[in-house]
Parts: structure tokens; sequence; C-alpha cells
């Protein structure tokens, strides 16, 4: 729901007020860049494009933006759309069959040793090249997935976004969504598992999954 | 684009995905604990869905747009809307 605030600044950005505009996203600026590099994981100039367009586009349509709906959902389904062209006029969608054998490696132990598992305090360079090295890898394994399924993963699981939210921004059902998700869960899992049994050393954010 | 290799497994995933997500009945949520608790293949697939959707959680930190992108962004704004008046 848009606030009061939102509402005033909309009508501001309506009569061509860029500093407006300005504020007005500004709550959003971070939420639509992890979008981009998310689902344009390793083509860094185009997830840098995405979200300089997302709000370009919204600069310019925002006189047929209604103040009742949700600015978020709004901005989220823009970049969702760059997002989607842009892979589909590349042609760059990965063609890879989505494995969804759950058992495929379980025989080989549920938990990884507590020392690989996440800790949230990170200020040390040794952890703050750990998280570097986890977004790489896990930006690897997203670029691997085709693009319809990275957008839901990225806006459920990157994101926090609800199903229901995620439905609605990418104009699905909600069991489209979870099918998507439970599938791209499956394959980013293989993928982890795979960075891991390569490296087990070198794998610190990503434990045996 | 690969199917499931059957219902069951499908389902079986639908219902642990469900399960991490909070989206289960309080019932439900209660079956599936004490199913997890007694059979090691499901607890083995539930415990590695949990470690994947952690590291994407994770990677939400490491995101921010950059000043050097905001500030162009700005610029960006300010051109159109020049273009407009």
């Amino acid at each position: 729901m848009t606030t009061a605030a939102e509402r005033n600044l909309i009508e501001r950005a309506r009569a061509g007020d860029a500093d407006a505009f300005s504020r007005l996203i500004r709550g959003y600026e971070d939420r639509i860049y992890r979008l981009a590099k998310s689902v344009c994981s390793g083509l860094p100039s185009d997830a840098e494009d995405v979200y300089q367009e997302t709000f370009l586009t919204a600069f310019k349509k925002i006189r047929g933006f209604r103040s009742d709906a949700d600015l978020g959902t709004w901005l989220y389904r823009i970049a969702s759309n760059l997002c989607f062209m842009r892979y589909r006029k590349k042609k760059r969608e990965p063609f890879v069959p989505l494995l969804d054998r759950p058992h495929e490696h379980d025989h080989d132990g549920a938990d990884a040793p507590r020392g690989r598992q996440f800790r949230d305090e990170s200020p040390t360079p040794e952890e703050a090249a750990r998280k570097k090295e986890l977004v790489a890898h896990v930006s690897g394994a997203l670029a691997k997935l085709p693009v319809d399924y990275r957008l839901v993963v990225t806006l459920r699981d990157v994101e926090g976004l609800s199903a229901e939210e995620t439905a609605k921004i990418l104009k699905l059902s909600v069991a489209a969504v979870k099918s998507r998700l439970h599938r791209g869960r499956l394959f980013l899992r293989d993928e982890f598992r795979r960075a891991y049994e390569a490296n087990p050393s070198r794998r610190p954010g990503i434990e045996k999954a | 684009m690969k199917e499931l290799e059957s219902s069951s497994c499908r389902r079986r995933v639908a219902l642990l995905c469900d399960y991490l997500d909070g989206e289960l009945s309080a019932s439900s949520r209660r079956l599936v604990a004490a199913h997890r608790r007694s059979c090691l293949p499901c607890a083995q697939v539930l415990a590695s869905l949990e470690r994947t959707v952690r590291a994407l959680k994770r990677v939400k930190r490491g995101w921010r747009a950059p000043a050097a992108s905001r500030r162009s962004l700005a610029a960006a704004l300010r051109a159109a809307s020049a273009r407009r008046r």
C-alpha cells in the first residue's frame, strides 16, 4: 500500500519533479539493484542497465501509476520485465535440465560440519572475502537457471517476498510460482553441492548442500 | 525441461518447501516435523534445502546499489526531467 508521503511525492513526480521522484524511490534502489544483479548474474553491465532503466521507465510512466497500487510491486514488475526482455532478446537463456531428484545425493549426509555453516557477524577481512566468494558462487549458480526460474527464486528467497506478492509481480498463479521455486531450489542445491565437492576447503559460504 | 521423476517426488518436495516457508497449517507442520525426525531421506532433503535458502538470503547483504550507480541514476533522472519540461 502506498503511504501518504509517497502519494505526495508521486504527485510531484507526475509534474516532472526529478528530486521528488528520487526521494520516492530511495527505499527501493537497493531492492531493484539486487533483483537486477541476481537475475542478470554474470552480466554486470546488464544489471547496471536494468537498475537504471527500471527507474527511468517508472519516472516516464509515473502518470499511469495508480496511487492505490503498491509502488514496490510496480517497480519489481518493471524490473522483472526488463530482465526478461533482455534475456529473450539476447538469447542468453541457459538450456539446462532442472534436476528434480530430491534424494540424488542424500546418502552423503544431511548436515555440514558446524564450522562450515553461515555466521552472521562478518567484519574481518577474511569474512569479507568469504562473503565475496559466496556472492560469486551464488551468482554463478543462478546464471545457470532459466531466467523465469531465476526471477521467482530471486523474488522469493533473495528478496523475501511472499508467493502471493511474487505471483502478482510476475503475473503468474501462486501454484506456478511455487512449482518454479521448488525446482529452482533443487537445481541450486545441486549446483552448490557440486561447488562444495569440487573444493571443500574453499567453499566457506556454500555449505555441503 | 526434465519433469520430476514421479508425482510422489514432486508432492514431497512441494510439501517440504511449504514446510520450510512456514506455509503449512499447524497440524500439517506438526506431521512434517514428526516425519522429519523419523525419515532420514526427507530430513536430508529438508536440511539441504534449508542451507540453499540460507545461502540465497545471505547474498542479499552483499548486493547494494553502489554510490556511483545512484549518482548516475540521479543525473539521468534530472536529464529526463529537463527533457520533459
